[in-house]
């Protein structure tokens, strides 16, 4: 058996079912290996569309994603799309073509250290120096990329070892370990803080859906009648239709969310991580509350916020255990009427169309269980705050790195999780030039990937922030110039039609989720518009500001 | 603040690189270091003599999260409330393949 072979048949054992990659000459004997085996593989056109198109695919499915590229430049073109699964603790396995061992540090043609370029953007790196590890090396770094918090593992394999031959390999089939069960001093210690508490809130993240925790996140809020508000991540987590979701908090959070994180007296966290965009001035962060902090990382305790009680493992264990109902009627009349005082109004007497009303729209005539990922800018705060989701793994958005070009990808890769689900991406006129190729991998493999493309002709959230704190100093932000998108698409082959007033809104999104195979609309949005309410970058969660009443 | 770290890790290919870019990255100064291979080749003792402003325990986490790492001490030599003292750290991040 080649070392080829053994890496195919060891990516089957571990149940890959689908690979995103890009071929190239170090990484040559395993494409070679790969015809004829039982993986599909994704030839997409640039390879951080691969890590991307992986990242989304493990977002949806909640399995290991998989990506790989060739030495050199297609490594180096990987690195943007795992670091943003290491910044959104996102199982990815990512694999290069390596020259060969011989070669290695003798600047060969397409060599670089990728080991040592991805060591800080991974969760765990190996580079394969015998064809007896590669079995080995492959089953390890699927079990570190899924196991306890999720994360990006690289595994650099030079062209000799995957050339050479060897009898007699062992395959391991796929484990992993199960959460061990949280301790029980510590589920002790958060019931009797909770049962005291006068105003407890919920701050739940990305951690409930890696854990697959969100029916018993409802549980829980159910049981204890204890409001909650969630993190970009954590959309979805909880309903967002439930009565006792607040929304999301922090800089474009709703006033409501903010409100009650700051005059809370019990912050109990859930898999989040006191990001600097949700807590802005870290000092006055919920600054009257004690904190119960639940996440499978133990270097997040008391990472940014001191706690008074951590519960590391299963969070399901955890939530299932404290069900209790402490008295706090008068708190949660007070959150209930801010979420109605301060409820989104939709109001728009104008004629062009009103990003945030699209959206909800959008979220209200779309097909049960639509996958939704976003670009980075105004347009994905406006899917954030404004489309209602059900569950987590529907929501697939870059939180951590914030990179531009995920949505596409993403996208893609969500639809091979998810065969049977819409799957729309919502992109900006400036992201979505960022991986523009991929569009010809939605066609050459008739993915009905639906694009929503909003057309401000700016990079929105950056004029944004110049027209508020750096006085209007307009600084390369102007995308007037944009080519024509609707002609961009068509020349993939990909359908296309453009909206552009207010009231051809409702037929336009009809008309896109009825099509059968991929679309885009286009649709022209005001250039002024921003995403409100704000918290100023500094600035403690009280002190939002809202659109200038004109 | 100073503080010394002793730590037993698996001695494979990477694995100092690892900790000296975590310590990096968070500005910590290394003022010595040392590392020996011990007689069977499987592990490495390294102890490093460090300095720094940020707080000691979020560092210190961040070394014990390396995979290569097996287990960790640390002590206070400067500005700690336990100085001298070896303190042992113990946790890892859960079900980590072995
Ligand atoms: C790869 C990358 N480069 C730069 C940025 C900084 N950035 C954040 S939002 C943004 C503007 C995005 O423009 P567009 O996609 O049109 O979205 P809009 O804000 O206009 O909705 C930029 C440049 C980024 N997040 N990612
Ligand atoms: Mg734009």
């Amino acid at each position: 058996m080649k070392g080829a072979d053994i890496l195919i048949k060891a990516l089957e054992s571990e149940g890959v079912d689908v690979i995103f990659g890009y071929p190239g000459g170090a990484i040559m004997p395993v494409y070679d290996a790969l015809v004829g085996s039982k993986l599909k593989h994704i030839l997409v056109r640039h390879e951080q569309a691969a890590a991307l198109a992986a990242d989304g695919y493990a977002r949806a499915s909640g399995n290991v994603g998989v990506c790989m590229a060739t030495s050199g430049p297609g490594a180096t073109n990987l690195l943007t799309g795992i670091a943003n699964a290491q910044l959104d603790s996102v199982p990815m396995v990512a694999i290069t073509g390596q020259v060969s061992t011989t070669l290695m540090g003798t600047d060969a043609f397409q060599e670089v250290d990728i080991f040592g370029m991805s060591m800080s953007v991974v969760k765990h790196n190996f580079i394969v120096r015998k064809t007896s590890d590669i079995a080995k090396t492959i089953h390890d770094a699927f079990e570190l990329a899924r196991s306890g918090r999720p994360g990006p593992v690289l595994v650099d394999l030079p062209k000799d070892v995957v050339s050479a031959d060897l009898e007699d390999v062992q395959f391991k089939t796929s484990s992993s370990k199960p959460m061990p069960r949280p301790e029980a001093k510590d589920l002790h210690v958060a019931h009797d803080l909770i049962l005291n508490s006068a105003q407890p809130l919920i701050y739940a993240g990305g951690g409930i859906r890696i854990a697959g925790a969100s029916k018993e996140l409802t549980a829980f809020v159910d049981a204890t009648g204890i409001p909650v508000v969630t993190t970009l991540q954590g959309l979805g987590a909880i309903p967002a239709d439930h009565p006792l979701n607040l929304g999301m908090l922090g800089m474009h959070g709703t006033k409501a969310a903010n409100f009650a994180v700051q005059s809370c007296d019990l912050l109990i966290c859930i898999g989040a991580r006191f990001d600097d965009r949700v807590t802005g001035k870290l000092a006055e962060f919920a600054p009257g509350a004690k904190v119960i902090h639940m996440d499978a990382d133990p270097a997040e305790i008391g990472k940014l916020r001191m706690v008074q009680c951590a519960i590391m493992g299963d969070i399901k264990v955890a939530l299932n255990f404290l069900h209790v109902r402490p008295e706090i009627d008068f708190w949660v009349k007070r959150c209930m009427s801010n979420k109605e005082k301060y409820a989104w109004d939709y109001d728009a007497p104008m004629e062009s169309v009103y990003a945030p009303k699209f959206i909800k729209e959008m979220s209200d005539r779309s097909p049960e269980n639509t996958i939704v990922s976003c670009d980075v800018g105004q347009h994905q705060m406006w899917v954030a705050q404004h489309y209602g989701f059900k569950s987590p793994n529907n929501h697939l958005t870059s939180g951590g790195l914030g990179t531009m070009g995920f949505g596409l990808p993403a996208a893609i890769g969500a639809q091979y999780a998810s065969p049977e689900s819409c799957v729309v991406t919502v992109s900006g006129d400036g992201s979505i030039m960022m991986n523009i190729q991929e569009l010809a991998t939605l066609k050459r493999y008739n993915i009905p990937v639906k694009i929503v493309l909003f057309d401000n002709k700016a990079l929105g959230m950056v004029r944004q922030w110049q027209e508020l704190f750096f006085n209007e100093n307009y600084s390369e932000v102007d995308l007037s110039d944009n080519p024509d998108f609707v002609k961009v698409a068509e020349a993939f082959g990909i359908p296309s039609f453009r909206v552009e007033r207010a009231d051809e809104v409702n037929d336009a999104i009809d008309r896109m989720f009825n099509h059968k195979g991929p679309v885009l609309l286009h649709v022209l949005i005001d250039p002024k518009e921003n995403v409100w309410p704000l918290v100023p970058p500094g600035k403690s969660n009280e002190q939002m500001m809202e659109a200038k009443t004109v | 603040m100073k503080f010394t770290v002793s730590i037993r890790l698996t001695n494979t290919e990477g694995a100092l690189e690892r900790l000296l870019g975590r310590l990096r990255q968070r500005a910590f100064e290394i003022s010595s270091m040392s590392a020996e291979r011990t007689a069977d080749r499987a592990y490495l003792d390294a102890r490093f003599t460090i300095e720094g402003t940020r707080d000691v325990e979020p560092v210190i986490k961040q070394l014990a999260k390396c995979y290569e790492v097996l287990n960790l001490k640390f002590q206070y030599t400067e500005g700690g409330a336990q100085n001298g003292q070896w303190q042992h750290h113990t946790e890892r991040e859960v079900c980590l393949p072995v």
